[in-house]
């Protein structure tokens, strides 16, 4: 089925929740507005024509630094600089966060993928994962990195970095640690010779008998 | 001055004790000096026993990153890291003599790479093989996890540059790594012939 008619059934049982559709991406993806995303992700798995019985993968976006389409550049984040310091900014951060779903059907063959968009401050959106079992894992990491909150979630805890990490590392706001219990994750100046150079060596050794002066020349 | 001269016994001292032991230390050190084989045994025991750890040293089956491929290909058949005594990769740190950090330290790591280093034996070495263990490499500027160089976590002896290192320059480090072991103890750091080789170079000026 092609994803138009996909989005005008999905459209029809979610009514207001779906926000819009662009089909002409390469991806053909709909905005749903995040109270709708457990109805129309229900909606597209159980349904016979949909039968979206996988989810492919779930994603997490910052979308710092774009416009309201989505469209523009990038900010600049923040690393370390050369020294090994870690970079400050006075900038605030503003822009909403994202998620992605990208579902396809073993039966029918055919994906789809949906948005949804949640204001920076709130930053939490339903969680799926009692729909597909994959969503469990994949919405751990999308709160590790991006820190993005599943309402619901049975298990949410960090999925890769540990659990006494402070932040959320893909944030464009993100600040690089210093170090992190003990650990230290700043670098060091390599313009500083780290070997200071050594005294000269005597050119009398040790076991050479006394008054036996090295070969002037 | 001898041992003899510089001490007085103290009050109380036997000094028929010392006459009971059955080798006086003084006698064999003058016999010693008076030799031309002085510190012939004691330097010639070090040397056996630093030809012994270079000649087998067995690393630490611990392999990080793509680092690990390289490391693993140097100790298959076509680049036989065994023809140098290193191809028993333990299983364990407790029976290894060195570690190969092969590849990225993260922070999750590095915690547990300070844990296998202090369960190692002495004598120990470590290799710094590739450009992030040697200083974070690529993940120097955003690497939020990444340990910048592991010497920040154990002192290095060698350190392997390349991203990664071909298995050669791995075996280069390793060789390296055995001159360094076979002038680690003993006063003989640097053999006779070599010094007297070194008196006849001219100074450069």
């Amino acid at each position: 089925m092609e994803a138009n008619a996909i989005y005008e059934l999905l459209a029809e049982k979610i009514g207001d929740g779906a926000l819009g559709f662009d089909g002409e991406a390469i991806d053909p993806v709909a905005d749903v507005a995040p109270a709708s995303i457990v109805d129309a992700c229900t909606f597209l798995r159980d349904d016979e024509r949909c039968g979206f019985n996988q989810l492919m993968c779930l994603s997490g976006i910052d979308w710092d630094g774009y416009d309201e389409n989505g469209k523009g550049k990038s900010v600049k984040i923040l690393g370390y600089t050369e020294l090994g310091e870690p970079e400050t900014t006075d900038r605030v951060s503003d822009g909403d966060f994202g998620v992605v779903y990208n579902l396809f059907s073993h039966k029918h063959k055919h994906k789809f993928t949906l948005r949804v968009r949640v204001p920076r401050e709130v930053a939490s959106v339903p969680t799926i994962c009692n729909l597909w079992e994959t969503a469990n894992w994949h919405e751990r990491e999308a709160w590790d990195l991006v820190g993005i909150r599943f309402e619901g979630h049975p298990d949410l805890r960090r999925m890769l970095m540990e659990e006494s990490w402070v932040g959320h590392p893909l944030r464009k706001d993100y600040q690089m640690p210093d170090e992190w219990e003990n650990v230290p994750l700043r670098g060091q100046d390599y313009a500083k010779n780290p070997f200071p150079p050594l005294a000269p060596a005597d050119p009398v050794t040790p076991d050479a008998p006394a008054g036996d002066k090295p070969a002037e020349g | 001055m001898s041992y003899k001269e510089s001490t007085t016994p103290p009050d109380g001292y036997d000094v028929g004790r010392e006459n009971m032991l059955d080798f006086k230390i003084d006698e064999q050190f003058e016999m010693l000096e008076q030799s031309d084989a002085k510190n012939f045994i004691l330097t010639t025991v070090d040397e056996v026993f630093n030809w012994a750890k270079l000649s087998s040293i067995w690393p630490v089956t611990f392999g990080l990153a793509c680092c690990a491929i390289e490391m693993i290909a140097a100790s298959a058949t076509r680049y036989d890291i065994d023809r140098f005594g290193a191809g028993a990769f333990r299983a364990t740190p407790r029976q290894a003599d060195l570690m190969i950090v092969s590849g990225t330290v993260t922070a999750k790591m590095a915690r547990r790479l300070k844990l296998i280093y202090d369960q190692m034996p002495e004598p120990k070495w470590v290799m710094a093989m590739g450009s992030c263990a040697i200083g974070g490499g690529p993940y120097f500027k955003y690497g939020y996890h990444v340990v910048k160089g592991v010497d920040y976590m154990v002192p290095v002896d060698i350190y392997v540059p390349g991203c990664p290192p071909r298995p050669e320059v791995l075996l280069e480090g390793l060789m390296r790594l055995q001159d360094k072991i076979r002038g680690r103890q003993g006063k003989m750091v640097t053999p006779k012939w070599v010094q007297d080789y070194a008196k006849k170079i001219p100074y450069q000026k």
